[in-house]
């Protein structure tokens, strides 16, 4: 039933199956350090232009189904931050298709074939100065291992949202302990006048976000989702344990990033319907006023990815993860989030959508055209 | 058979198990606890001459009272849904497999 449901709710392909031998060993490593349950979800592997990982209960059988095409976009965007040119432009260029790709499963083709195209274009011209991916050997090893990282914390994500729902009461009481010695860690900070107000600042804007919005269960997810994926990244994989912690939190913040073009692609699936275009003009500004996260979506983004790290610090926070996620924010989040909507509200019009509707190669197979600009065929 | 997802507001549940409690063999209930934590209920449904009847009137009535609906075939969310071509939009995924 759930292979049914999944062919009925995303666009499938066949997940490959040595990956799927490799995904049920994190699995098991994971489900080592939590407590037995012989309700634990049945680990379920896929591979979908969703890009999601998820809890899904038909009947009685939960499932925590795995998508292996989220794994390969976040190799991706690993590969990106070790490009030797070119990293905003090709991190445009994977916004861009994520956006085709979810556009087009929300019903919108014309929109999506264009922002295909768009992705084509940023990814040509950055190849035109030559391969960006020839890696070194120390950078490739550290790309292989930020992976494992990652896709551990996905799934320890999903499974720590499991057995919260399992023991509700005592999951809130831990993480309230633990965000408390965070607050208090931001209270008590340097001794500094002006770090101190700085940090006393800090503090208070955090009690204000927890106050105003129910995040526990997301800090517990991150929390023991974190910390399991750490353990078993570091114990069963060997990885060093900065790599482990950057890529726990890289992968929380690859996730921000997939949120926030979420919204960017139910706004466009919006704006493409509108045909005035001064109406057109005044979305597409909306949009980027609105952009980032919305003051209080950022707020919590910024509380978790906090938390996560404070927590994650306790056992290595090095200099190597601080400036492996000052280098992601400058060559993916800051043009993705604050570059990539600006570029679409200065060149996107009603007209350049209508005139793209007519080309002969979408009229004829929309689908394929945008399968083919994204690569979803391949 | 053609499978297609029918997505609902969440507050519907109950509702939609009591309007559907006939046709348990053809429709399966999904709950998913997803990453943005949208609340909805998702229901897998086979279209045939039996089911298409009953569905198209709870998909007409939950959108002309401004209800959140969404169908998806392999992923792809239909465009354009409404309350006049409803019925017209399932017989045609009936057709299309």
């Amino acid at each position: 039933m759930i292979d049914e449901y999944l062919a009925a709710a995303r666009r499938v392909k066949p997940a490959s199956e040595p990956l799927v031998a490799h995904y049920n060993f994190c699995y098991e490593s994971l489900l080592g350090l939590t407590k037995e349950s012989a309700s634990n979800p049945e680990l379920y592997v896929t591979y979908s232009a969703e890009r999601r990982c998820e809890l899904i209960t038909v009947g009685q059988r939960t499932y925590l189904v795995y998508d292996q095409y989220l794994g390969q976009t976040f190799n991706r965007l690993n590969r990106i931050q070790y490009a030797t040119h070119g990293s905003q432009d090709l991190s445009r260029a994977l916004a861009s298709k994520y956006l085709a790709e979810r556009l087009l499963q929300l019903g919108s083709p014309v929109i999506a074939g264009f922002l295909g195209m768009v992705a084509h274009q940023f990814e040509n011209n950055v190849k035109e100065e030559g391969n960006p991916f020839e890696l070194s050997r120390e950078n490739e090893a550290t790309r292989v291992n930020l992976i494992v990282a990652q896709e551990l914390f996905v799934i320890a994500h999903e499974l720590a949202h499991f057995r919260f729902s399992l023991d509700q009461e005592r999951s809130s009481e831990e993480t309230e302990y633990y965000i408390n010695q965070f607050l208090d860690y931001h209270r008590t900070l340097p001794t500094e006048p002006a770090a101190t107000r700085d940090h006393f600042d800090t503090a208070r804007y955090y009690e204000e976000t927890l106050a105003s919005q129910q995040c526990i269960p997301e800090l517990f997810a991150d929390d023991f989702g974190g910390l399991i994926a750490f353990q078993v990244a570091v114990r069963a994989f060997g990885l060093p344990a900065w790599q482990a912690v950057a890529g726990v939190v890289l992968a929380f913040k690859y996730l921000r990033l997939f949120q926030h073009l979420e919204v960017v692609a139910h706004y466009l699936c919006d704006v493409a319907t509108v045909t005035d275009p001064s109406l057109f003009a005044k979305s597409l500004s909306k949009l980027a006023d609105d952009v980032g996260y919305g003051a209080q979506g950022l707020r919590i983004a910024q509380l978790r990815e906090h938390f996560l790290r404070y927590r994650l610090s306790q056992n290595e926070e090095t200099s190597n993860v601080s400036e492996l996620i000052g280098e992601y924010d400058e060559k993916t989040e800051f043009p993705v989030v604050f570059g990539l909507v600006d570029r679409l509200r200065e060149n996107l019009t009603p007209r350049l959508l209508a005139g793209f509707a007519e080309n002969a190669t979408f009229k004829q197979d929309p689908t394929a055209m945008i399968d083919e600009l994204t690569g979803w065929v391949k | 058979m053609t499978k297609i997802l029918i997505e609902f507001d969440r507050t519907e549940e109950a509702m939609l198990r009591q309007e559907l409690a006939n046709l348990e063999s053809e429709i399966t209930f999904i709950d998913t606890q997803r990453f943005d934590g949208a609340l909805v209920v998702q229901i897998l449904a086979t279209l045939s001459t039996v089911t298409v009847p009953l569905l198209a009137k709870i998909i007409v009535e939950r959108i002309r009272a401004n209800r959140h609906v969404v169908i998806k075939k392999q992923g792809i969310t239909i465009s354009g849904l409404n309350a006049d071509n409803a019925v017209k939009v399932l017989a045609e995924l009936t057709k299309n497999d």
